[in-house]
């Protein structure tokens, strides 16, 4: 985590819970701490503009504290994989949130699913398109 | 060049030889430009996409001294990981989360970068619609925008990009399974022509194509203009048009490495798109007088269905927007392809928890294919601080086609042996079995369409009275004397299909215009073109 350079380590954990939640990985899958998901995340927001780069940190935050105001008795972290779905639901059916969450959910999966090993766990192989492409580049003087 | 016939079927496509590669890659990156420097040149272009690299280029090669200003960063092909979400913060402007504002939002995806949109698009080429050219000849009065008269224009294009059609051992079996099911119910359909050479379907077109095949303006235009002696400079942002309202006679900018960089010249060329285009001139108070700039924005809206097959069909293998059905398109609607790698899909694939997963999981048995609407409703962008504020909202007749397309796609998908469709509609179910009632009965409001769109257009639109229109038949900004502007803005009706050879014709149209030169002669007629 020391490495990420817009947001800071309690979102990150945050953004690590949200990822857990929406993508909900089982093997053959690797749970989100063994992908390199919440560094991907912190990319795309360094060069998001800046006032995304707040709404969608100041989403987090909210997000894990928008349990305790549903009634759900505890911050999004320290519910149970059931009970965060379930808050999350919730908070999918209020108005003024749902739009946040859509992105930050579309953005968890982006970044999940861009990893390496889980690409290739649903067999896609970056690496082989790329390694063509370097031979065909090479053989032919493309740019 | 001798006229005669170019072929542009599968041979074409697929030969990979004959790279042009100019003497020198001339570009200055503004982040070494910490101080002032000034630049004279004749013609001043600023953006290198669909617009400004044909106009650039065109000018160059006409004798004239071009400066060309891009925000964005040359990126090499070798830099690019074939990983969508590696490459969208590096490739599309505000890492691909550009939104509308309205009902519902709509993410528009734009590059920023030497090339422009074109170094992220799917690579469609269609020229613009005859019925579109009658109605801006009607009502725009633009009565030189006849097919005929633009004809040497598309015909250099095409050349230029190498437009072609992408054979039938690429187009990826999803492609595949939806010309079968569009057979299946006679509705016409077609592979796609393409701006691509040597392709060999690596299925991230939209992600930087990692073999240079795809023929965006970025090596194809840009080093025709660099070997002309043009000059890009990279990591600059325009600012300030100076002279006086009729004629601007330098152009300034905001470098990345915190300097300025002047560019006197005799003509500006603005290709900054549609979203940008309009900010430009309003802060320069260019191009407001018809009360038109930034209004008229039309996007052409796209959303896409998937569908789940017993078999696998790896969609992310092959061109990914490679067929198309036209079937529907005297209703305003177009199926073209559009899939992509997990990352991708995973963006738009509906759902969460396990319910995502487990349709992430048939990822490789799941194809994916677009419905774009020809859209009514109209939207406006403005600047604020500097950053494009887009205030849209979808039509409800709009709405009520994305239904009509995802209820025929379903159709197609049925006829292809599909399992399962899922339309990004919220509140319609997926649809099982080859039961689409839930969608059929479904009524849809605007608020519950998912949609993305790739096209905006229309914002500084053109035509020859200056109480309506921005700029004039030779897109030159009503009331100024060397103010042009050569992009999606100009572009005054929504097309109905992707826009950028449309928007090049223009461009290239443009820089003979400035150029005082007939239009290009002896350039080859297509054997086919779409």
């Amino acid at each position: 985590m020391s490495a990420l350079q817009a947001i800071a380590p309690r979102e990150a954990s945050i953004f690590a819970c949200l990822c857990d939640a929406v993508v909900a990985p089982q093997p053959p899958l690797p749970a989100v701490r063994a992908t390199d998901a919440v560094r991907a995340f912190d990319a795309g927001l360094v060069a998001a503009p800046r006032l995304n780069r707040l709404a969608l940190r100041a989403g987090l935050l909210a997000l894990e504290v928008a349990p305790l105001a549903l009634g759900f008795g505890a911050r999004l972290r320290r519910l149970t994989p059931a009970r965060r779905a379930a808050a999350l639901a919730r908070l999918d059916r209020c108005a003024p949130v749902a739009p946040l969450l859509k992105a930050l959910r579309a953005m968890a999966h982006l970044s999940y699913y861009g990893d390496l090993r889980v690409l290739n766990e649903l067999g896609h192989d970056p690496e082989a398109i790329v390694a063509r492409a370097a031979a065909l580049r090479g053989l032919e003087g493309r740019w | 060049m001798s006229a005669g016939t170019r072929d542009t079927g599968a041979h074409t496509y697929a030969d990979g030889g004959g790279t042009f590669h100019p003497p020198e890659r001339r570009i200055v990156a503004g982040a070494g430009i910490a101080g002032e420097r000034i630049v004279t040149v004749d013609a001043c272009v600023i953006g290198s996409g669909a617009g400004g690299a044909p106009v650039a280029k065109e000018l160059a090669e006409g004798g004239l001294r071009v400066a060309i200003l891009e925000e964005g960063d040359w990126h090499e092909s070798a830099s690019f990981t074939a990983r969508p979400r590696d490459m969208m913060p590096r490739l599309y402007r505000d890492a691909g989360q550009l939104a509308t504002v309205g009902t519902p939002p709509i993410v528009i995806p734009l590059g920023r970068a030497v090339g422009g949109t074109t170094l992220v698009n799917s690579g469609t080429c269609f020229r613009t619609p005859a019925h579109v050219l009658a109605r801006w000849r009607a009502a725009f009065g633009l009565d030189d925008m006849t097919p005929a008269a633009l004809e040497p224009y598309f015909r250099r294009v095409e050349r230029e990009l190498n437009v072609s059609q992408v054979p039938e051992a690429l187009p990826g079996r999803n492609a595949l399974l939806v010309r079968q099911g569009a057979r299946a119910l006679g509705l016409h359909g077609d592979f796609l022509f393409r701006n691509a050479k040597g392709c060999v379907g690596s299925g991230v077109c939209a992600f930087g194509c990692p073999t240079g095949a795809k023929q965006h303006v970025g090596i194809t235009y840009v080093p025709r203009a660099w070997a002309a002696g043009a000059t890009t400079y990279t990591g600059v942002r325009a600012r300030h048009l100076v002279g006086n309202r009729r004629r601007v006679r330098e152009v300034t900018a905001r470098t990345a490495g915190g300097g300025t960089l002047r560019v006197r010249c005799e003509h500006v060329v603005i290709a900054c798109g549609a979203l940008l285009t309009p900010g430009l001139l309003r802060r320069n108070g260019l191009g407001g007088a018809s009360g038109q700039l930034g209004r008229n924005l039309s996007i052409h809206p796209a959303s896409a269905a998937r569908a789940v097959f017993d078999e696998p069909i790896d969609p992310w293998d092959g061109v990914p927007q490679s067929y198309y059905v036209d079937g529907l398109a005297g209703e305003g609607i177009i199926l073209e392809g559009i899939t992509g790698p997990p990352d991708q899909a995973a963006m738009v694939t509906p759902g969460s928890g396990a319910v995502h997963r487990e349709r992430m999981l048939a990822a490789r048995r799941t194809g994916s294919f677009g419905v774009m609407v020809s859209d009514t409703a109209r939207g406006t962008v403005r600047d604020v601080g500097g950053r494009p504020f887009i205030r849209y909202d979808l039509h409800g007749d709009d709405a009520a086609r994305f239904k009509r397309g995802f209820e025929v796609l379903a159709e197609i998908y049925w006829a292809a042996g599909a399992r399962e469709v899922v339309v990004p509609l919220a509140g319609v179910p997926p649809l099982r079995d080859g039961d689409s009632g839930p969608l059929r009965r479904a009524r849809v409001r605007p608020s519950q369409v998912q949609a993305m769109a790739f096209h905006p257009l229309g914002t500084a639109r053109a035509g020859a009275d200056p109480r309506a229109a921005v700029v004039d038949g030779a897109l030159r900004v009503h009331g100024t004397e060397n103010v042009h502007v050569a992009d999606g803005s100009v572009v005054p009706s929504a097309l109905g299909v992707n826009p950028q050879i449309t928007i090049m014709a223009l461009a290239t149209r443009l820089a003979h215009h400035l150029l005082g030169a007939p239009p290009p002669a002896g350039e080859p007629a297509p054997s086919r073109i779409a």
